[in-house]
């Protein structure tokens, strides 16, 4: 039951480590598309202030018309793309990367150096020709055709890395809803297979509390009733003493006799159901001759009394570990129904033990050549306190309900023929 | 007074001696008839021609002492099959049942009584002889 329940537990917390992972492994990569996005959007900001209506369009437009305000722009955006590089350089860069925005950086650098000559040419040395400015602050073509290289770089490593990253969401994304599925189904299983398992114990304690009802009940009836009887006897024995009738006194103290076996024998057998639910279970080597030598030695006075032969027939070729107290009841409670049940026509009668083995059993047979049990019987032969046969001073209802309760624990088969010719029962028990 | 006649069924055999012995001291000349279990009691009771032929006067027996846990048929099915054949027959109009049973499960009892010719419920040694007779007395004075 423990062991059951931590491997629920194992399998729950691997379930979760999964569904965690897989949460992670989601989280991680929606993470990186955002910080991929970011910087797309800064690269395409740069662009924005560097290019067309940017600082190098500004700074141009400077040096063409020599307005202030062209001037102010350029600033404005050289400031911008310092600080859009300096956001971009935070982030975790390729070398590639960041060798491409550098080269960015460099030239924008270059171009505000330059507009301030411009500015410093036009304030301070009073010069105006647009031409001669223009030759002053030239910028070298191969720095130009570097940037924009860096930058088309740069765009071309975001598209890259924006497909690879499509791909991993996409994976993560379905590997992600695989264990949530998964877990889902799994939970449902195990829902369903408590539930199961609850409505099984339900039924067994159902059953089990009504067998333990019919038990007590029947118990305490089958106890109270020979008591009943033994005071109605003992009442006459007094009057037929006052009377001086001594010949049913005698007979009416045998049959206080026999009803006092019969509750001697009842509690005997309601002592040997008790023990059965208390002890421990421990399989041992049967010695199977001995067995069989205490079950006739039990049985000897009823044997002689119904002129009953007992043959034991025994061939095994291993030893075999049963538990014991178990084996003994069920061939002990057969063979004495085979003993009390004879059929008084026959002049030979006998009960048969018969044990023989195989590699993974005990082959019994247990044949008599008694009154047999009806056929109408066979579903209840196993029942509490069933008893198919009037007169039978001796019958406690409990002998094949122990048979039946033994066989179970010890995970064997039993079935029977019977007819008015007798009966065989063949019993399958697994040893080791 | 006529005579009466009494069928015990119970499996016991101690239990109809004594039961039988009682009986004989109340009403000494008295008919008694025993039967072990349902069946031998109906298989007595159906075959009305032949008993009245040999038994005369004392058959059918007036009251019936029906014991309830019996192997082969039990007391209750003894009850389902016996009212057939007494509602088919006028001779058995005043036969009436006294349960004389070790049970005394209450359902037991009210199941006993949800037959109406069943007019007492006596619990093995739980009477004494003058309890029973009482008992008897009036069971035969209702069913007249």
């Amino acid at each position: 039951m423990f062991k059951k329940k931590l491997n629920l537990i194992l399998l729950v917390i691997i379930i979760a480590t999964l569904l965690i992972s897989a949460f992670v492994i989601s989280n991680e990569s929606k993470k990186s598309r955002e910080e991929l996005n970011s910087r797309v959007i800064l690269s395409i900001s740069i662009l924005k202030n560097l290019g067309f209506n940017g600082f190098i369009h500004n700074f141009k437009n400077y040096i063409l018309r020599n307005e202030d305000r062209f001037f102010e722009k350029a600033v404005v955006n050289f400031n911008k793309i310092n600080d859009i590089i300096r956001v971009y350089k935070a982030k975790d860069l390729s070398p590639e990367e960041i060798s491409m925005l550098d080269k960015v950086h460099k030239a924008s650098n270059i171009y505000y150096q330059n507009l301030k000559i411009v500015k410093d040419l036009r304030v301070n040395k009073n010069l105006n020709d647009i031409i001669q400015i223009d030759n002053l602050v030239k910028i070298p073509d191969d720095i130009n055709e570097d940037t924009v290289v860096s930058l088309n770089k740069i765009l071309l490593i975001l598209k890259n890395e924006m497909l690879e990253s499509e791909k991993t969401a996409r994976l993560s994304g379905l590997l992600f809803y695989l264990v949530v599925f998964s877990f889902v189904i799994l939970l449902g299983i195990l829902y369903f297979y408590e539930i199961l398992k609850l409505e099984h114990s339900n039924e067994s304690l159902r059953v089990a509390n009504e067998e333990l009802l019919q038990f007590s009940y029947r118990s305490s009836h089958d106890l109270k009733a020979p008591l009943t009887t033994i005071k109605g006897l003992a009442g006459f024995i007094e009057e037929d003493l006052t009377s001086g009738n001594y010949k049913e006194v005698k007979e009416n103290a045998l049959k206080i006799m026999t009803q006092s076996a019969k509750l001697e024998n009842l509690v005997t057998e309601i002592l040997n159901l008790a023990k059965m639910d208390i002890q421990s279970l421990k399989a041992e080597i049967v010695d199977l001759n001995e067995l069989a030598k205490d079950i006739k030695e039990s049985h000897q006075h009823l044997l002689n009394i119904n002129h009953v032969d007992l043959q034991v027939h025994i061939v095994t070729t291993r030893p075999h570990a049963t538990f014991k107290t178990y084996l003994y009841q069920i061939l002990s409670n057969i063979i004495i129904n085979g003993i009390k049940y004879f059929d008084s026509q026959k002049n030979e009668r006998f009960v048969k033990l018969n044990i023989r083995d195989d590699s993974k059993n005990l082959l019994i047979t247990i044949e008599d050549n008694g009154i047999g049990i009806p056929a109408e019987n066979k579903e209840a032969v196993y029942e509490i306190f069933k008893k198919f046969h009037s007169d039978n001073a001796l019958g406690s209802g409990l002998g094949m309900y122990i048979v039946k309760k033994s066989i179970k624990t010890l995970g064997a088969n039993i079935d029977y023929e019977s007819s008015s010719k007798g009966t065989k029962f063949e019993i399958t028990i697994p040893t080791r | 007074m006529e005579k009466l006649s009494f069928l015990i069924v119970d499996d016991s055999e101690m239990d109809r001696y004594i039961l039988k012995r009682n009986l004989k001291k109340i009403y000494p000349d008295s008919e008694i008839f025993e039967q072990r279990d349902g069946q031998e009691a109906i298989q007595f009771l159906q075959d009305y021609e032949n008993k009245k032929k040999s038994l005369g006067e004392s058959f059918p027996p007036i009251l019936t002492f029906l014991d309830i846990n019996m192997p082969m048929m039990n007391g209750f099915r003894f009850l389902d099959e016996f009212k057939p054949i007494k509602d088919s027959n006028q001779e058995y109009q005043s036969c009436v049942i006294m349960m004389f049973t070790s049970s005394q499960r209450e359902s037991d009892k009210q199941k006993a009584f949800s037959y109406d010719f069943v007019k007492e419920y006596i619990v093995k040694g739980d009477n004494n002889i003058d309890q029973i007779k009482s008992k008897i007395e009036s069971v035969l004075t209702l069913s007249k």
